[in-house]
């Protein structure tokens, strides 16, 4: 069955065997991961359309992609070069504003952070993700991601007056 | 309200950012990039385009209906629960916040009444960049043409048919000269919808009555369930003022909580007296209704007015320019 999606080269279903099966796998484990760290990065509605753009283009790729050893790591660079190349601002906003359950300032605050900080507040914190992870998922070193990690707690904490997040 | 800082961001992540669905993966393109699409293609690609993409959701849908459930809608609407303060408050200030600077509102506005004897209708459309505006209105019922007010750079200027030098006359723009009468026309009519965010108050104790999309945009509709007292609505421009009792107040909010529309509806008792039939005021202040003709009917009934505030072009500068030719007036009255 093929069907050809705007702009793009013709997607055909079940051209290789256990394609889908594999990829489902896929999308199922990362598919969260790689959502929360885009969301963390770009906002709620610029992030969410990132990793949908990142798992459509791992889907028509499959074939090509599916050896790589580290495929969310991959398809955040993805992410991060077709909003590059879209030349959106960023915008950290806030969510729908109905469903808030939780500290009105934090949004706010987790805006105020650099945008590295953030991912691996969330990720980390927000997620435990390891840094291990944070680090393979953004491609940078262990150590630097803790560096982020403490800094955008500290002012995390700072800007709410938190003492105590236990 | 959870107290860990941790859940707290996990949950204010999860809040705002739905799973991908896996019809969005095989369609081949996010929500966004498809408006972006549609936006740019030719008409007749458009057609194509469309077509196709409907084809790729539908098949891929029966692809992977295995795959991760839905994830497109939120599945946490929950209707009829009261907003809390805090949550009007986000509201109020979201939108205060999106409309500081300038901003664009259409007022649409009608009112009936049950006895036949009038209908009025008509639109107001007010534009505001920091301290000048453009209030423009248009009277459709009884039709009185449009008129313009506008203040630019502290001068007042002023378009229509009744500013006309004589009736039927050319149409100019003229500009105020008379301090006085420049003041009282400040004070009376100077347009500030941001006023109007007054509404926007707990004492309203608004609960939530569901979803809609408006322009596009998906946002939450509220409904107010306390009426008396409501703060901001002497802000409607005269016509579209509420009459008598307001009996429903709905606002529509986007997901940044900030106003993109209202709905407000207001009815009062009304008494038409037949012509044959006047009112005397006595010397001590009392009326009196006195009929001279004693067939003439006087009936009751009921007038209902609606009105309509649409926040357009949210976030969008604004700008208002003087008129290139304006005559100036001195008037008197």
């Amino acid at each position: 069955m093929t069907h050809v999606t705007p702009g793009r080269r013709p997607v055909t279903a079940g051209r290789v065997p256990g394609c889908g099966q594999a990829f489902e796998a896929f999308f199922r484990e990362n598919e969260p991961k790689l959502r929360h760290a885009l969301v963390a990065a770009y906002g709620f509605e610029d992030g969410r359309d990132a990793a949908a753009e990142a798992l459509a283009y791992a889907w028509e790729h499959w074939e090509r992609l599916r050896d790589i050893t580290n495929l969310p790591g991959y398809l955040f660079r993805v992410a991060q070069s077709r909003r590059r190349r879209r030349r959106i601002p960023v915008i950290w906003d806030s969510p729908g504003w109905a469903e808030h359950r939780f500290e009105p300032g934090l949004p706010g605050a987790l805006a105020s952070l650099s945008q590295r900080q953030r991912l691996a507040v969330v990720l980390v914190h927000g997620y435990g993700c390891t840094l291990r992870e944070v680090a393979e998922l953004t491609g940078v070193r262990q150590t630097t991601v803790q560096n982020h990690l403490e800094r955008g707690l500290a002012r995390l904490r700072a800007r709410l007056g938190v003492n105590n997040d236990s | 309200m959870t107290a860990s800082l941790n859940e707290q961001i996990r949950e204010l992540i999860d809040s705002g950012a739905n799973p991908v669905s896996s019809v969005e993966i095989t369609a081949g393109r996010s929500a966004r990039a498809a408006r972006l699409d549609l936006v740019t293609a030719r008409p007749r690609r458009r057609r194509r385009w469309a077509a196709a993409g409907i084809a790729a959701v539908g098949s891929a849908a029966a692809i992977f209906v295995a795959m991760l459930g839905g994830g497109a809608g939120r599945g946490t609407d929950r209707v009829g629960t009261v907003l809390t303060a805090a949550m009007v408050r986000h509201v109020a200030v979201a939108s205060a916040i999106a409309l500081a600077h300038a901003g664009h509102v259409r007022i649409t506005y009608s009112a009936v009444d049950t006895i036949g004897h009038g209908r009025s209708a008509g639109t107001d459309d007010i534009t505001f960049s920091g301290k000048d505006w453009n209030y423009v209105s248009d009277f459709a019922a009884p039709p009185n043409g449009r008129s313009i007010n506008r203040y630019v750079g502290g001068r007042l200027y002023y378009h229509g048919a009744g500013f006309a030098r004589h009736p039927g006359g050319r149409l100019h723009w003229y500009r105020e000269t008379n301090p006085r009468e420049f003041r009282h026309v400040m004070s009376v009519t100077a347009p500030d919808p941001r006023r109007l965010l007054r509404v926007l108050d707990p004492a309203a104790r608004f609960v939530r009555a569901g979803h809609t999309v408006i322009a596009g945009i998906r946002v939450e509709h509220l409904r107010a369930t306390r009426l008396a007292h409501l703060p901001g609505l002497g802000a409607l421009p005269g016509d579209a003022r509420p009459i008598g009792r307001v009996t429903s107040l709905n606002v529509w909010v986007d997901r940044h909580g900030v106003i993109r529309r209202m709905h407000l509806t207001s009815q009062m008792r009304i008494t038409l007296w037949s012509r044959h039939s006047f009112i005397v005021v006595k010397k001590n202040g009392t009326m009196k209704i006195k009929k001279l003709d004693r067939h003439g009917a006087i009936r009751h009934g009921i007038e209902r007015a609606s009105a309509w505030v649409s926040f357009l072009d949210i976030g969008r500068p604004e700008t208002i320019t003087a008129p290139a030719h304006a005559i100036p007036r001195y008037s008197r009255g």
